[in-house]
């Protein structure tokens, strides 16, 4: 984890560039008031050659080294944002992990059509909405999304309830 | 964040949720929402220095 994070201003700079992402994950419940804390930001990124360019470019921009690997500091790497893994990185404004598919292999193309839009900034940002978020954590093994999933159904309730 | 007022005791109390957290997020715009995660994140890590700072002295003091 970095030492420090600004999540919102790595958000608001990623919606300032033409980079072609769903936010997703524990960031994307909190956006939709989900009353959770999250430590990275999670994009699923737009994998044409074109769009991972300009990802690039804005990984630079924030100093983007992968994160949790012994050695020096390593640089953003085009062929893997080209593929489906997910790269971990850390920034000068915190964590970002930038993920060619999600689970079940769900890649921005799919996403996009089920991604929600929200205004942040005075700019459109994607996200993936909770229900689908809620469906995902269901069938994870991963310990942390069984904690968190009763407080994202009930955020989903209330959602649901409040429209 | 999901304790607050919630029960303590039994084992169904692990799913339990505070809904009053929930009401007082849901009434945030989705940039406070994140500017509050931000504020959550700096306290966390703030706890975290404290605790490795308070393990240091006392490790240190042990030996």
């Amino acid at each position: 984890m970095a030492e420090s994070a600004d999540l919102t201003t790595l958000l608001e700079r990623l919606l300032a560039t033409d980079i072609e992402f769903v936010l997703v994950g524990g960031l994307a419940a909190v956006v939709q008031g989900a009353p959770i804390t999250t430590f990275d930001v999670d994009i699923v990124h737009r994998r044409t050659t074109e769009n991972v360019d300009r990802l690039l470019a804005f990984l630079a921009a924030v100093s983007a080294r992968y994160r949790n690997r012994p050695g020096p500091p390593l640089p953003p790497s085009r062929s893997a944002l080209l593929g489906p893994g997910h790269s971990l990185f850390v920034t000068d404004l915190g964590p970002l992990d930038a993920l060619g598919a999600i689970e079940g292999g769900a890649d921005y193309d799919q996403l996009v059509l089920v991604s929600r839009t929200v205004i942040i900034a005075g700019r459109s940002l994607r996200i993936l909405p909770l229900e689908t978020i809620v469906a995902l954590k269901r069938n994870s093994t991963d310990p942390k999304d069984k904690l968190r999933l009763p407080v994202l159904e009930a955020a989903l309730r209330h959602q649901n309830r409040d429209s | 964040m999901n304790s607050g007022s919630a029960r303590v005791g039994d084992a169904s109390d692990l799913a339990a949720v505070d809904e009053s957290l929930i009401d007082a997020a849901m009434a945030l715009s989705p940039e406070e929402r994140l500017r509050q995660n931000d504020r959550m994140i700096r306290t966390v890590l703030l706890v975290k220095e404290g605790w490795a700072a308070m393990k240091a002295e006392q490790d240190g003091r042990e030996r």
